[in-house]
């Protein structure tokens, strides 16, 4: 994987996890991060994010795989963050 | 909005949830593993001794070919990379006249090489059609042909499907903001399947709305081809295709004259530097309108179809006939509507994006399952305190059992007909067809064994039914390479091995998923078509 599209992925990581762990509802941590920080450090981590996906890839094609990306990771956090918190819980 | 607004809106995406929810889950399922078709391919296919022809020597190779078997003139492939499923380095398929075109299954299968002497060695083959097969349940929900009425079913289907998510959306708005991310484990359990459908629902709605709408085009093209030539090309729509036939048949050209593979890779390669050429297509050349697609994907762009892009060539002159279909030069027009199939294919971003799409097909089919959950639990008729066990509806009791027949039935049916593919090699005239025998073997199989016992008592004996169906296709190919002697393979690319590992993980999942179900089905409420504890007679199945 070229090291562009890698650096995008994690940028785009990140800035969701940054944007999940504000959520009143994320269930990683113990308590959730401050709403408007790190939402803005999400913002901001997803746009570098696809800075550097538009290195190495057509700035449509860059969008598609950033929204694609977001959408997984975005599906994926709350169930894990169950599991999590189910395991914690025990 | 007006509560009354929203139960109509709840009821549409209820009854239209019901009624295609299986069904997408198997087009969701078997598109999961159709995102992957080539690697299927490549796990399923019987090693030939294929002798290697050097790409300098295709012209010779071609020129003999069509010498020795002139029906190859109406249409041929060049492989560049040849694999396991494609080992020769030309190959084509004749079909009957008549044939419809979207029957990718008829025809008879041919390659060609030289021998030592030089001569061209043309020879039948019958590959495997087991990922074609995969491929055709999910484009035609889990129905065994793609004819003209099944895909309009299919059609029917994904515009019912595009109903329930615009319904859903609308639903879920008073409480959208609310409730983003919410997945709250707790007991109780409505609330619970509400929330683990509306995560994936709502998140990944930019992806189901684009399936459900390229989907709708897919099944209808035809149709609307056959419209747009009526009303808008006055039934010209094929002459207007036809304005480059030339006005006299030209003479017969000599396929000796072509210009060499290499030269027109050269060519194809110039007009996109980025340009990554996998295959030559050759088409009719014996026509007036001979040409040469090359193949191929470019990384940095989206590619128009699912096996890619090309640029079409005249293969004697060189000259470009069409460009519009090339990765990463297309003009915007072209780009905007090569983005539908680019985002219905998964055709960018490369393996990455593939293994993105692999894994939201497989929250998509989730997103089903769940939706009928969430609708058998929204209906549990509860036992109050002192009172005795209430018997359960029997619409919720039906549900439940063509719920966990038909998806977990798809997934071991699934599995099983892909480790058939090593098990029944060689052992049976027409493996093809056993293919067919075995998935819909299985799928009704599991799914009479759900109706007879009822929900409670098959869900986890088909959850580890389809857990071990899964298992088998990687322990196939270890015992495989461990006992030659089988008569079995182990291609050792890391394409096949990605389907072995892949068919591992998801083993051990479903296996997670039996002994998570089966702790439900002892320890949980016994007020519930779940509960395997108590046999009821209002809570059996259907014996």
């Amino acid at each position: 994987m070229p090291g562009w599209l890698l650096s995008g992925l994690l940028l785009a990581l990140a800035g969701s996890l940054a944007i999940h762990f504000a959520s009143p509802h994320q269930r990683w941590r113990p308590r959730a991060l401050a709403a408007h920080p790190a939402r803005l450090a999400g913002a901001a981590l997803l746009v570098a994010a696809l800075i550097a996906l538009g290195q190495v890839l057509h700035s449509v094609v860059a969008v598609f795989v950033l929204l694609t990306w977001l959408m997984l990771v975005f599906v994926l956090l709350p169930y894990l963050g169950a599991l999590i918190g189910r395991k914690e819980s025990r | 909005m007006r509560s009354d607004y929203i139960r109509i809106y709840k009821t549409v995406h209820t009854w239209t949830g019901i009624l295609t929810g299986m069904a997408l889950f198997i087009a969701f399922y078997a598109g999961a593993l159709t995102v992957f078709k080539e690697p299927l391919a490549r796990w399923a296919a019987a090693p030939v001794a294929a002798l290697e022809v050097p790409l300098a020597e295709t012209p010779a190779l071609i020129a003999k070919t069509l010498a020795a078997h002139p029906g190859a003139a109406k249409g041929f492939q060049l492989n560049l990379k040849p694999t396991e499923d494609e080992p020769a380095r030309l190959s084509w398929v004749e079909r009957e006249e008549g044939q419809d075109d979207h029957d990718t299954l008829s025809g008879h299968h041919y390659s060609a090489t030289l021998d030592a002497e030089g001569n061209a060695l043309v020879s039948e083959s019958q590959p495997s059609q087991l990922a074609e097969f995969i491929d055709i349940l999910h484009r035609v929900v889990g129905l065994p042909f793609d004819t003209d009425p099944n895909r309009w079913l299919m059609g029917v289907v994904a515009a019912l499907y595009a109903l329930a998510l615009v319904s859903g959306v609308i639903v879920l708005l008073p409480t959208l903001v609310k409730d983003f991310f919410a997945l709250r484990l707790g007991k109780n359990l409505k609330r619970m399947w509400l929330d683990a459908h509306n995560v994936v629902g709502i998140i990944s709605l930019p992806f189901h709305i684009v399936m459900a709408i390229t989907a709708v085009v897919f099944a209808y093209h035809d149709g609307l081809y056959a419209l747009q030539d009526k009303f808008l090309h006055n039934g010209r729509l094929a002459n207007a295709f036809n304005q480059q036939r030339p006005a006299a048949k030209p003479a017969p050209r000599d396929p000796a004259d072509m210009l060499p593979p290499v030269t027109l890779l050269e060519r194809a390669q110039a007009l996109s530097p980025g340009f990554e050429p996998s295959s030559l297509q050759y088409v009719n050349l014996a026509g007036p309108r001979a040409m040469v697609r090359v193949w191929g994907t470019d990384p940095a762009a989206l590619a128009p179809r699912a096996m890619g892009g090309f640029v079409a060539l005249d293969p004697w002159s060189g000259k470009v006939l069409s460009r519009d279909f090339l990765p990463g030069t297309q003009d915007a027009a072209n780009t905007t509507l090569s983005s539908f199939f680019a985002l219905h294919f998964a055709t960018f971003g490369g393996t990455p994006v593939r293994w993105m799409y692999f894994l939201l097909a497989l929250a998509g089919a989730w997103l089903f399952y769940s939706g009928n959950l969430l609708w058998i639990e929204s209906r549990r008729k509860k036992q109050r305190q002192g009172e005795a066990l209430p018997g359960q509806r029997l619409d919720t009791r039906l549900l439940a059992s063509a719920t966990v027949g038909v998806c977990i039935g798809c997934i071991a049916g699934i599995s099983l007909t892909i480790a058939a593919a090593k098990w029944l090699h060689g052992h049976v005239a027409d493996l093809n067809a056993w293919h067919w025998y075995v998935y819909y073997g299985v799928f009704f199989a599991s799914l009479a064994w759900a109706f007879w016992r009822g929900a409670g008592r098959a869900v986890v004996p088909l959850l580890w039914l389809a857990a071990l169906s899964t298992c088998s296709i990687p322990l196939t190919t270890l015992l495989a390479w461990a006992v030659p002697g089988l008569g079995m393979w182990a291609n050792t690319s890391l394409a096949a091995l990605g389907v072995d590992a892949t068919a591992l993980a998801g083993g051990f999942a479903l296996m997670w998923a039996a002994r998570a179900t089966a702790r439900r089905v002892r320890l949980g409420a016994e007020d519930s078509v779940w509960s395997a504890r108590k046999i009821l007679p209002s809570c059996q199945g259907l014996s």
